[in-house]
C-alpha cells in the first residue's frame, strides 16, 4: 500500500498504537511548555508594538518583514478577554496545539499497516520532533513557523486524498493562513504546485492556478515595498564567526548575493545535515579542536544516515516517473527536495534553524517512505552477509540517533525555560532603567514579572553529566 | 512448526530494529516523567537548600536566591558571611548586595536589584565602590546604572586588610528576618 489515500482510509490499529506510544512524549511536552515562561527579551517589545500599533499589522511599509496574523492573533486576544493574563494563556494554548496537533497529523496521515511500517512509522515521528527546525519553532512566543508546520502537512493530506469541491478553498486558505503567520508559509506553494504536476489525486489544476496565483499576488504586494528592506537586517554566521547587519553591509553591500546564496544554503544543510546552525560551523570547529560534544555526534550522524538514506530513495523512486508515471513514493520525494530548495530561498537574508521547520515536515515524511522503501528491500535480501550489516548498520544509526533527539527537544524546552526564568530575574533591573521612557513596555514588563520568577517553571532533568551531553544542544 | 525463510528473518529484524528503539525510549521517558512528578527535588535541577542567602549567592544559583526571596527574606536584611579573603575569615553580617558584589556574582547582584534594594545603608551604597576595588568592573557598572550609586571618583580609598570587614557589623547584632 502506498502513501496515497492512507488518510482516508480508518485509522489502523498500528497507527493508535503509535499514538499511544507517542503519548508520554506529548504529554511532557505539552506539559512543559504550559508551565515555560514567556522571555523577557521577546515578548514585552512584541506586546508593546501590539498595543501601539493596531491597525499597522497589515502595512507592508513598517517592517522588512510581514506577519500581520502573528501579531493580531495577539491583538484580538488581548482585546477579546480584556486582561493580558488572559491573552497570553490562550497563546500559550496556540504554542502547544501546534506541535501536537502536527504530530498527530502525521501520525494520521502515515497510518501505517504491519509492523514494519509502523517501526518506519514510529521513527519517523522521531525524526519529525528531532529536527533542529522543529526543536527552534518551539521558543515562545516565536510560534509563526510552529502554525505554518501542520498547516503544510494539512494541506499535504489533502492533496494526496481523493478529489472534493472544496479542495481548492481550503488548500488556497490554509496557505494564505500560514504565510500571514510569516513568509515561510509560502513553502507550501512549491508542494501544491509539485502536487498537480505529479498528479496527485486530491489536487487539481484549478487548486494550482489559485494558489499561484495568490502566491504571486502576495509576492507582487510585498515587492512593491521592497525599498524599504534593508540589504541585511539581523546576524548572520559566516563560517566560525558571527557578522552583524551593519558590517556585513560594509562587506558585502555592493554585492550581497553570495552572502544570500551562503544563507540559503546553510539553512538546507541545517536540514539535512544538522551542520551549520545560523550559519555557523560550530560542530566542525569542535571536530577541528577535538571537542566534539556526544550529541554533536549523534546529530551529525543520524543525519547524514538519514539524508543519504534519502538520496539513495529519491534517486530511485524519482526518475522512474517518465517510464511508470508518478508514483505517491516519487511525488513525496519531489515535494521534499523542491519544498527544501523553497525554504532555502525564504532564508536569503540570514539563516536560522527554525527557518528549516516547513522543509522539516517534508524531510520527515521523506524519511517513513525511505525507510519502508529499505524494508521491502529486505524482501530480497538474506539476514547475512555485508549487504544486510549495511541496511541494519544504518538503521540502527537512524533510529536509535533520532529517538535521542527526540528526547533532546523535551529536554530542550526545559533549558529554554530556566533560560527564560533567568532572563526574567536578571534583566528587569536593566530594563527598568533602559526603557524608563517608554510606559507601555515598563507596565507589560510588570504585569509579566509573576509568571517570569514563578518557582514552578519547569527545571532540566537531573540526568547524569553523560546524557546530558549526548541530549544536547543547550540553549543559545 | 513453521519454516522460516532467510528474507522473512531479515525483515522481522529490520521491523524490531525500528520498533525496539522507539519503544525503549517511550518507556524511559516514561520513567523520568513520573520521577520528575514525584520527586522533583531528586529528579529536577536546582533544588539545593542553603542554610542562609549568603551560601545561595556566594553558588551563584538563582533558583536558590529566589527561593529566600519569594518566602519573604527581605533583600535589604543583613546576612552572616565569612571568607579568608574578604572578611578575614571572621564571621560579620553585611548587605546581600554587598556580598553579591563583593563575590563577583553579577546576576546574583542583578537579581537583589530586581528584588527591590533600598540602599538605605552607607554600606549598601558601598557595594559599587567595592566593586571597583575588587576589579569587578560589569558590576560596578551595573550598579551604578540602576542604583545611581556613586561615581568611582566619589570612593573612598580602600583601606588595607579584608575589604568587607570595615563595612559589616559584628554577628553578636541580631540578622535582620
Amino acid at each position: 500500500m502506498t502513501m496515497s489515500g492512507r488518510s482516508a482510509r480508518g485509522l489502523s490499529r498500528e497507527a493508535r498504537v503509535i499514538a499511544a506510544l507517542w503519548l508520554p512524549w506529548i504529554a511532557a511536552l505539552a506539559l512543559s511548555l504550559w508551565r515555560t515562561p514567556f522571555p523577557v527579551n521577546e515578548t514585552i517589545a512584541l506586546l508593546e508594538d501590539v498595543r501601539n500599533a493596531t491597525r499597522t499589522f497589515f502595512d507592508p511599509t513598517i517592517r522588512a518583514w510581514y506577519r500581520p496574523l502573528f501579531f493580531y492573533t495577539f491583538d484580538w486576544l488581548w482585546r477579546g478577554t480584556g486582561s493580558l493574563d488572559s491573552a497570553m494563556q490562550l497563546f500559550r494554548v496556540i504554542e502547544i496545539v501546534a506541535p501536537v496537533s502536527l504530530v498527530l497529523l502525521f501520525i494520521r496521515h502515515l497510518n501505517p499497516r504491519g509492523w514494519l511500517e509502523a517501526g518506519a512509522a514510529t521513527v519517523a515521528v522521531a525524526i519529525l520532533v528531532g529536527t533542529p527546525g522543529f526543536r527552534q519553532n518551539l521558543e515562545i512566543p516565536l510560534l509563526m513557523t510552529l502554525v505554518g508546520m501542520p498547516l503544510l502537512l494539512l494541506v499535504w493530506m489533502i492533496l494526496t486524498s481523493p478529489l472534493r469541491a472544496w479542495h481548492a478553498v481550503a488548500v488556497v486558505s490554509l496557505t494564505l493562513i500560514a504565510i500571514g503567520y510569516k513568509e515561510q508559509g509560502l513553502a507550501i506553494a512549491p508542494a501544491v504546485v509539485i502536487a498537480w504536476w505529479t498528479r496527485a489525486p486530491g489536487a487539481d489544476s484549478r487548486t494550482a492556478v489559485g494558489l499561484v496565483a495568490a502566491t504571486f499576488g502576495y509576492l507582487a504586494f510585498r515587492f512593491a515595498w521592497n525599498a524599504n528592506w534593508p540589504i541585511f537586517e539581523q546576524s548572520m554566521g559566516l563560517g566560525f564567526q558571527t557578522v552583524e547587519p551593519r558590517d556585513a553591509i560594509a562587506q558585502f553591500g555592493a554585492f550581497p548575493y553570495w552572502m544570500y546564496a551562503y544563507n540559503a544554503l546553510s539553512t538546507m544543510l541545517n536540514v539535512l545535515v544538522s551542520e551549520p546552525t545560523s550559519g555557523l560551523f560550530f560542530i566542525a570547529r569542535d571536530v577541528a579542536y577535538s571537542q566534539v560534544e556526544p550529541w554533536e555526534f549523534v546529530h551529525v550522524t543520524s543525519s547524514v544516515a538519514l539524508t543519504g538514506l534519502i538520496a539513495w530513495w529519491s534517486w530511485r523512486v524519482i526518475p522512474g516517473w517518465r517510464r511508470d508515471g508518478w508514483t505517491p513514493e516519487g511525488r513525496v520525494a519531489l515535494a521534499f527536495w523542491v519544498v527544501l530548495l523553497g525554504s532555502g530561498a525564504l532564508s536569503v537574508k540570514y539563516s536560522r534553524d527554525r527557518l528549516g521547520g516547513m522543509a522539516a515536515v517534508m524531510y520527515a515524511l521523506a524519511a517513513y517512505e525511505a525507510l519502508r522503501s529499505l524494508a521491502s528491500e529486505a524482501r530480497t535480501t538474506p539476514a547475512t552477509g555485508r549487504r544486510w550489516a549495511v541496511m541494519l548498520g544504518m538503521v540502527l544509526t537512524i533510529s536509535i540517533g533520532w529517538h535521542l533527539r527526540a528526547v533532546g527537544t523535551l529536554e530542550w524546552t526545559r533549558r529554554m525555560a530556566e533560560s527564560n526564568y533567568a532572563g526574567w530575574i536578571t534583566q528587569v533591573p536593566t530594563r527598568r532603567v533602559r526603557f524608563a521612557d517608554r510606559p507601555v513596555y515598563l507596565g507589560i514588563m510588570s504585569r509579566m514579572t509573576p509568571q517570569g520568577t514563578a518557582a514552578d517553571s519547569p527545571r532540566p532533568t537531573n540526568y547524569p553529566d553523560v546524557i546530558t551531553r549526548l541530549l544536547g544542544p543547550p540553549v543559545p | 512448526m513453521i519454516a522460516h525463510t532467510p528474507t522473512q528473518g531479515s525483515r522481522r529484524r529490520l521491523a524490531l530494529v525500528l520498533v525496539v528503539p522507539s519503544v525503549l525510549t517511550m518507556f524511559a521517558v516514561l520513567g523520568v516523567e513520573v520521577w520528575r512528578l514525584v520527586s522533583p527535588a531528586g529528579a529536577e535541577t536546582g533544588h539545593r537548600i542553603y542554610g542562609t542567602l549568603g551560601e545561595a549567592i556566594v553558588a551563584d544559583d538563582l533558583r536558590g536566591v529566589m527561593d529566600f526571596l519569594q518566602r519573604g527574606q527581605s533583600p535589604d536584611a543583613l546576612i552572616p558571611v565569612h571568607d579568608p579573603a574578604l572578611t578575614g575569615g571572621r564571621e560579620i553580617l553585611v548587605p546581600p548586595i554587598l556580598w553579591a558584589a563583593a563575590a563577583g556574582r553579577q546576576r546574583m547582584v542583578l537579581a537583589l536589584l530586581g528584588a527591590g534594594v533600598t540602599f538605605e545603608r552607607a554600606a549598601d551604597k558601598a557595594a559599587a565602590c567595592l566593586a571597583d576595588q575588587l576589579a569587578f568592573p560589569e558590576i560596578a557598572t551595573s550598579l551604578r546604572q540602576i542604583a545611581r550609586l556613586p561615581a568611582p571618583s566619589a570612593c573612598p580609598p580602600a583601606p588595607s586588610g579584608p575589604p568587607l570587614l570595615p563595612l559589616g557589623l559584628p554577628t553578636h547584632t541580631q540578622p535582620d528576618r
